[in-house]
């Protein structure tokens, strides 16, 4: 007996041995606990949850919630999508966005319903600014059918309508970056963007979608046409995941850099994104250094305002050209400075190198080096000045007016003749005369060139109201001018009559100074591609205004010119102006 | 058989083996809780980490779906383009992925063998427990359980089985607006690896452990168990007599103590037992020369009583009959006397056997004729029952003949009728066989009381202190027949029951020297009912 029970002892040993080695190939289930993520971000506006659809909706309830659950936010469509009817619900996309400023209730029987919009405007797939509606395309046309008995939408609009003022809540100005022809500086193309967590996604996915073929020669893309994006762009810790799907050659050197550039400009707009990776079908795509972790601060090379360029107010008093801050402006250390040389406008080149100047009649323009390193004291005869010998001529015409420079160092003139105006250009000992549909030929008031050198401004005098148009310039590989798009004319407010100057706020808006009075003036921004600068840009009015000061570039301020002295424009509490006496005419660089 | 015999002399191995087992269960409960506790902390570890990798992998899901844009509205594609990094992680990271789709209009999908699923290939979708399929059944928080994980090999029939750790969660695509659930598989094989390799090292560790147990015993049992043996040999010649066998002492520890006592033991005791064996053999010898001092003035008193007896008849009545007892009491003396010395010689060891074929039924006719006198005188009939063939034994027939007459004489000293009227009757019986010879003496006397039959062979004994000698015996009589009968290597045995009478039996080996195993005559009578 006793053996036995130790036999059985042993035995028990080593089953219970046995059975520790073995892992467990079945258990309970077990419930983890979730740490949920930080509630997503909304930019601020409120959440909006959609409601679906109840049962017994009339037709036009149905329209109306349908229009409704478009609100969602952040955005989700399919709580919208249960609207439709299940033919519909497959295939219907919505490939842009009204915006409308209000609507009239869903009307119509039960097979059709429609909606009239009042204000709306149109955004492209990529969020490009469309202009206006038509009064016909503002009445949305919805056919419904009965499903389970329930009124379902068969056919609707192919894009996101919403509210006017919904969208100004949660949309942003963003610009797609895109390379010139010659790849040397960044365009950017102004879209609005959801700021929700799809921001990214849809800045990449735009960037993808290039920029169409109304832009050619305006613009190119380095991101090819057939990459799309898998799923999204997470954004996690600051870095911003790209990834895409679809056939990609092989990048040189060269065109990784401006890929880079592009995604960088684009995506640096997301304050969430510190650095983005890329990887095309899965393979990560490096720097030259290797690198596959790409931050947002690359590509400043491309600066669409130009790399290390000027920053300084330049002016003229008493004929004698002066630069630095307001209240500190000082002749320049060049012939200039010191001599007067009857000029009534300058343009200073972006490197703040070279200056051009608009004779006092309007007929010549010279040019001339900012500085020679001959100080700033005039000398006794102005007549033996030394660097007048640098002065030289680089245009003759009728009434030109203020000059622009741009990145490629082209000075733009335009010429105001009896013939209207004349668009041409100065680079070196090269010129050409450009011929800009809707603003050659016109009575132009003010232009400007943008600096990247594809986008030309100009306030064209109508019979009753100014109108500002906006040309794009086409240029070829090797930064030559090869023509001009024709000028479309922004949308401004109805106020605004005459315009008496406009300058650039950033490298997408526009500030325009409307003449209310003789001797009142209002400043509006108005985005480069029409749509209206929207809440937190400038409106303000001013008395006395008869110039505007701006530059496209970050950090600079916006001044009126006023008979006081200089208005700054950005401060929320304006402070006394600063006088400068005797100063006739102040210009940034560009 | 010899197995058995081994266990149960040696102490050694009982305490080697016993240790042994010992030592096994404690190993072995030792092993498994070592083994418990590894094998829970790295599941633990494991599931830790799994879960967590899981729940990044949904949170990274979540992440990319919630940062989806609009235009996605093919559902296929973006459960395609959400599920289809995982499962490429999932390769490199050594886990299976498994993205179920919806099962109805609005419905959670949790079937990973439904349509649509989305997995890692080569998985076999069974592999997801139905119980965690069941628990995703609806709108359910992330859970993990433990299950089976089954794949096909590379050649793509074998199915390779491993356990493993499936982590669900669910996601919803905003194509849709349907819940997918997502099953991550994560095997456990590396643990169950390195599991095997503790369980190996534990279990080479623990047969190490119980052969150092084992050897150290033997060592430990051998270092007291050899001691403890010398002294059982050394004891077992004591006993054998040889009392000059001494243990060798070595060392001052507790067996050396042991040795040492059982020297002292030993010394003694042979001190004591010779000094009896010096104060016996002084006694014999006091009783051999006091008897031999005696036989010289017994002589002149023989002599001048003869003279005294032949004279008688001219005395007076009165001192002839002086000189009658006086002649009576001699011959007692000298027979005693006689009895002594001889016993005086048995003790000395001074008996000599003159051995000859000597047929006892020869012997017993001529003892029963010389006693018949003294039968007759006292009424007795005396029977011998003797078989016609002799019955021989290599015997000294002077010793045989004494030992019998001493028999005989008793027998008729103690004689009483069978029945009550009866004549008493002495019946002498003797038989023989190839191996012994044997003499019975049969009385109906009062008999022995029991314990009485070992005792009358004692010198000097009666069974009634108070009764005289009648017979003229001395009182050494059995005592010199019991060594008579030694001395020819035979037995000489009494029976006896009160009222019944008694019987005494001598038997003879047939070959002097050769051993006595039975007796051809019954100790007990054959007239004896035997009660129980």
């Amino acid at each position: 007996m006793r053996r036995r029970a130790a036999a059985a002892l042993v035995v028990a040993c080593l089953a219970a041995l046995t059975g520790c080695v073995a892992l467990p190939e079945s258990g309970p289930v077990v419930e983890v606990e979730e740490s949920r993520g930080a509630a997503t971000d909304t930019g601020g506006a409120a959440a909006i949850d959609a409601r679906p659809p109840q049962a017994g909706q009339s037709a036009a309830e149905v329209v109306k919630g349908f229009l409704d659950a478009m609100q969602a936010w952040p955005t989700e469509l399919s709580t919208a999508k249960q609207f439709l009817s299940s033919e519909t619900r497959s295939t219907w996309s919505p490939g842009g966005t009204i915006v409308y400023e209000d609507a009239l209730p869903p009307a119509g029987g039960a097979a059709r319903i429609e909606v009239r919009l009042g204000g709306a405007s149109r955004l492209d797939a990529r969020g490009a600014w469309q202009g206006e509606l038509a009064p016909t395309e503002s009445i949305l046309g919805f056919r419904l059918v009965t499903e389970d008995g329930e009124y379902r939408i068969a056919e609707l609009p192919d894009a996101l309508v919403v509210p006017e003022t919904w969208f100004e809540q949660r949309y942003r100005r963003v610009a797609l970056y895109f390379p010139d022809p010659s790849g040397s500086v960044l365009v950017p193309e102004p879209v609005f963007v959801g700021d929700d967590p799809t921001f990214a996604s849809s800045l990449v996915s735009g960037l993808l979608r290039g920029p169409g073929r109304s832009l050619q020669d305006v613009i190119s893309t380095q991101l090819p046409s057939d990459l799309r994006v898998d799923l999204s762009v997470p954004v996690t810790d600051g870095v911003a995941a790209i990834s895409l799907t679809g056939e990609a050659s092989a990048f040189s050197p060269a065109d990784t850099e401006l890929l880079f550039a592009q995604l960088a400009w684009t995506l640096r707009q997301d304050p969430d994104v510190d650095a983005f990776t890329l990887e095309i079908d899965g393979r990560p795509v490096r720097t030259a250094g290797g690198e596959t972790r790409i931050p947002v601060a690359v590509g400043d090379r491309l600066d669409p305002v130009g790399f290390q360029t000027d920053s300084l107010l330049h002016g003229l008093r008493d004929g004698l050209l002066v630069s630095g801050t307001p209240g500190a402006l000082d002749p320049v250390g060049g012939v200039m400075g010191r001599v007067d040389l009857g000029v009534r406008s300058v343009a200073v080149d972006l490197l703040g190198t070279r200056v051009a100047a608009v004779s006092e009649a309007g007929g010549t323009v010279l040019l001339a080096p900012l500085s020679d390193g001959e100080g700033d004291v005039p000398l006794e005869d102005p007549t033996t000045d030394p660097g007048l010998a640098d002065v030289t001529t680089a245009a003759v015409g009728t009434d030109v007016l203020t000059p622009s420079w741009d990145v490629h160092d082209r000075l733009w003139l335009l010429d105001r003749t009896s013939s209207g105006a004349v668009v041409s250009w100065v680079r070196g000992e090269e010129s050409g005369v450009l011929d800009v549909p809707g603003v050659t030929g016109a009575e132009v008031r003010d232009f400007l060139v943008s600096r990247d050198g594809t986008r030309l401004v100009a306030v064209v005098r109508g019979p009753r109201a100014d109108t500002i148009r906006v040309a794009r310039i086409r240029s070829d590989a090797r930064e030559q001018v090869v023509g001009a798009s024709r000028a479309r004319p922004l949308r401004l407010d109805d106020s605004s009559r005459r315009i008496r100057d406009v300058a650039w706020t950033s490298t997408t808006t526009l500030a325009v100074l409307n003449r209310l009075t003789d001797v009142s003036a209002k400043v509006v921004t108005v985005g480069v591609d029409g749509s209206p600068g929207g809440l937190g840009d400038i409106i303000t009015t001013l008395s006395g205004a008869t110039a505007l000061v701006g530059s496209p570039a970050r950090g600079t301020r916006v001044y009126a010119v006023t008979d006081t002295g200089l208005a700054d424009l950005n401060a929320t509490v304006r402070g006394p102006r600063v006088l400068d006496e005797g100063l006739s005419f102040v210009t940034y660089a560009g | 058989m010899a197995a058995l015999t081994f266990w149960r002399r040696s102490i050694q191995a009982r305490v080697v083996a016993s240790t042994l087992v010992l030592s096994f269960v404690v190993v072995s409960v030792v092993g498994w809780f070592l083994l418990r506790q590894t094998r829970d902390g790295l599941l633990d570890d494991r599931v830790d980490a799994v879960v967590a990798e899981a729940l990044d992998e949904t949170e990274d899901a979540r992440t990319r779906l919630a940062s989806a844009t609009l235009s996605d509205v093919d559902a296929a594609e973006q459960q395609r383009a959400l599920v289809d990094p995982i499962i490429q992680r999932g390769l490199t990271r050594d886990f299976a992925v498994v993205l179920a789709g919806p099962a109805g209009p609005t419905g959670v999908a949790a079937d990973p063998g439904g349509g649509g699923a989305t997995y890692t290939f080569g998985l076999d979708r069974t592999s997801v427990p139905a119980s965690l399929v069941d628990h995703f059944s609806t709108v359910a928080t992330p859970s993990w359980t433990f299950t089976t994980i089954r794949r096909l090999a590379p050649d793509g029939e074998t199915v390779v089985t491993e356990p493993g750790i499936a982590v669900g969660s669910q996601v919803t695509l905003p194509a849709d607006g349907r819940t997918y659930t997502l099953y991550l598989l994560f095997p456990t094989s590396e643990d169950e690896d390195t599991l095997a390799l503790v369980t190996r090292a534990l279990l080479t560790a623990g047969v190490l452990l119980l052969l150092l147990v084992a050897g150290v015993t033997w060592l430990v049992a051998q270092q007291v168990v050899t001691p403890i043996r010398m002294a059982r040999r050394v004891a077992e010649r004591l006993a054998a007599g040889q009392l000059q066998e001494r243990l060798e002492v070595s060392g001052e520890d507790d067996l050396a103590r042991l040795a040492t006592s059982f020297n002292q033991m030993a010394s003694n005791l042979q001190r004591q037992i010779r000094q009896l064996e010096e104060l016996s053999r002084v006694q014999r010898r006091f009783v051999s020369d006091v008897s031999h001092e005696l036989r010289t003035p017994l002589t002149t008193v023989r002599m001048a009583g003869d003279v005294l007896h032949d004279a008688k008849e001219s005395f007076d009545p009165v001192t002839a009959r002086a000189a009658e007892l006086l002649q009576t009491e001699l011959d007692r003396f000298e027979t005693l006397l006689a009895d002594l010395l001889e016993i005086s010689r048995f003790d000395a060891g001074a008996a000599q056997l003159e051995v000859d074929d000597v047929n006892l039924v020869d012997v017993a006719h001529r003892v029963v004729d010389s006693t018949r006198p003294l039968a007759d005188q006292r009424g007795v009939r005396l029977v011998v029952r003797a078989p016609d063939r002799p019955c021989l034994a290599e015997a000294d027939v002077r010793r045989v003949e004494r030992v019998l007459r001493n028999l005989v004489s008793n027998a008729i000293d103690h004689a009483g009728p069978r029945r009550p009227g009866a004549t008493p009757t002495v019946v002498v019986r003797v038989a023989g066989d190839d191996h012994a010879a044997a003499v019975a003496v049969r009385d109906h006397g009062v008999g022995l009381a029991p314990g009485e039959s070992a005792m009358v062979f004692n010198r000097f004994w009666r069974a009634d202190p108070a009764r005289a000698r009648t017979s003229g015996g001395t009182g050494l009589g059995l005592s010199i027949s019991l060594e008579d009968a030694h001395l020819h290597g035979g037995w000489l045995q009494a029976w006896g029951r009160p009222g019944e009478g008694a019987q005494f039996r001598l038997t003879l080996p047939r070959r002097n020297g050769d051993a006595l195993r039975r007796s051809p005559i019954p100790l007990i009578p054959d007239d004896v009912v035997e009660t129980v």
